[in-house]
């Protein structure tokens, strides 16, 4: 893939992961905040916060939730080892130390991004019960 | 008769002496890894650091190299670091520097060759690779009977970055050209976006191999440190945006390149027939 695609994904990511990154922080950190405007119970964060096992559950079997973890796994995943590839490069290594680096940062990539979607994904599939 | 009092320019008066701390260093190991030797020089009015160069050379150590050429701005050649900044030394005044001690390197990011004598190779290899000619995917331009047709516009589109001295100024300041050996650096960056935005060029295809791979455009940090370098008052790190948004359009949304510049044929024979203006005489050199 040319450079420019990966570059302009990078920097698409970076305004994607704002967003998510944003969403994030206002289910899990925010839980009063959305107390007060009436959203903790469609957002998962009522009745004992975000970190409750009944409201983890319930983000894990919505599917809103799991699209949203799974968007940022692979935004986060992609916009994180591009940024260490580019730092790579300016290392002072030869070329072809710095391209098999990058050739790994790519298998490390996909590895990751398919242990998170397997966990995310088995979560909403498979969720533990309550009462265990 | 002028009646009023003329302002002298007073360039025999010795005004101050300076020390110059310059870096020494040859091939052949006089200076062993290389150091610093201090040079008293008589300071003038309106001195630059390349006249007191010169000094030196006529007056102290004739072994002392440099590169030069025009003293005026124009050719690029005599690019320094002086005082922590590349600049050029005929364009840096003494007294301006405000200071005592004025310490002279060669400049960084560049091998030396001696002294102060940089190897611009890599300038010159990069900026090479870029292909800085208008490129012409039919006819070739010296076969084209007639003139382009450019609006104003058009020409202030790139006609800053044509100013470019190729002294290498902004690639001794880069900090990506310091860390990174394969990144093309602004001086050819600036070119590439001068001849591509330039609308009597197609060759965009061709340059993007030089612009578009890993080590390419998008390493660029946007320091800027290559726009406060410039003698000339290019702004290359503005044209590298340009040129990434340019590579952008053209490769990831697959926009088409502006219109070309239209052909004008024989325009010069219409004008002569407008304005009875004679025939250009016949060419003085054989067509091959």
């Amino acid at each position: 893939m040319r450079e420019s695609k990966l570059w302009f994904f990078h920097i698409l990511s970076g305004a994607a992961l704002i967003i998510l990154l944003g969403l994030h922080t206002v289910i899990m950190h925010f839980d009063t905040v959305l107390g007060w405007l009436g959203l903790a119970q469609a957002l998962g964060s009522a009745d004992g916060g975000p970190l409750a096992f009944g409201n983890v559950l319930m983000r894990m079997q919505s599917a809103s939730h799991t699209a949203v973890y799974l968007l940022l796994l692979f935004i986060g995943l992609f916009h994180g080892l591009y940024g260490l590839r580019s730092l790579i490069f300016e290392l002072p290594f030869p070329a072809r130390a710095k391209h098999a680096v990058a050739c790994l940062l790519v298998v490390v990539g996909l590895v990751v991004a398919f242990w998170g979607s397997y966990t995310i994904l088995s979560g909403y599939f498979n969720p533990p019960a309550l009462n265990q | 008769m002028c009646s009023q009092e003329q302002k002298v320019f007073d360039n025999s008066t010795v005004v101050k002496e300076v020390t110059l701390r310059v870096f020494r260093w040859d091939s052949e190991g006089h200076f062993g890894e290389g150091r610093l030797v201090d040079y008293t020089v008589p300071v003038v009015q309106g001195m630059t650091v390349l006249d007191a160069l010169i000094y030196l050379k006529e007056h102290t150590d004739h072994t002392l190299s440099w590169r030069a050429s025009c003293r005026m701005g124009v050719c690029g050649s005599c690019g320094m670091f002086i005082n922590g900044l590349p600049r050029l030394g005929c364009q840096t005044q003494v007294l301006v520097l405000d200071t005592d001690v004025i310490t002279v390197y060669p400049l960084p990011n560049y091998p030396v060759i001696k002294d102060l004598v940089p190897d611009l190779s890599r300038l010159i290899e990069a900026h090479t690779a870029v292909r800085p000619y208008i490129i012409r995917k039919g006819t070739p331009p010296e076969e084209i009977d007639g003139e382009f047709h450019q609006t104003e516009d058009e020409l202030v589109d790139y006609l800053q970055f044509s100013y470019c001295l190729k002294c290498g100024l902004c690639m001794s300041a880069c900090p990506t050209v310091g860390t990174l050996p394969e990144f093309p650096g602004p001086q050819p960056l600036g070119q590439a976006l001068r001849y591509i935005r330039d609308t009597r060029d197609e060759g965009f295809e061709e340059r993007l191999e030089a612009l578009d791979h890993e080590f390419g455009v998008f390493r660029c940090h946007f320091a800027g440190a290559c726009s406060e370098a410039c003698p000339k008052g290019i702004d290359p790190a503005f044209a590298i945006q340009l040129l990434k948004r340019e590579i952008v359009k053209r490769t990831v949304f697959g926009l088409p390149a502006p219109e070309g510049a239209r052909l004008m044929p024989r325009a010069l024979e219409k004008a002569e027939k407008l304005s009875g203006i004679p025939p250009a005489p016949a060419r003085t050199v054989e067509e091959s």
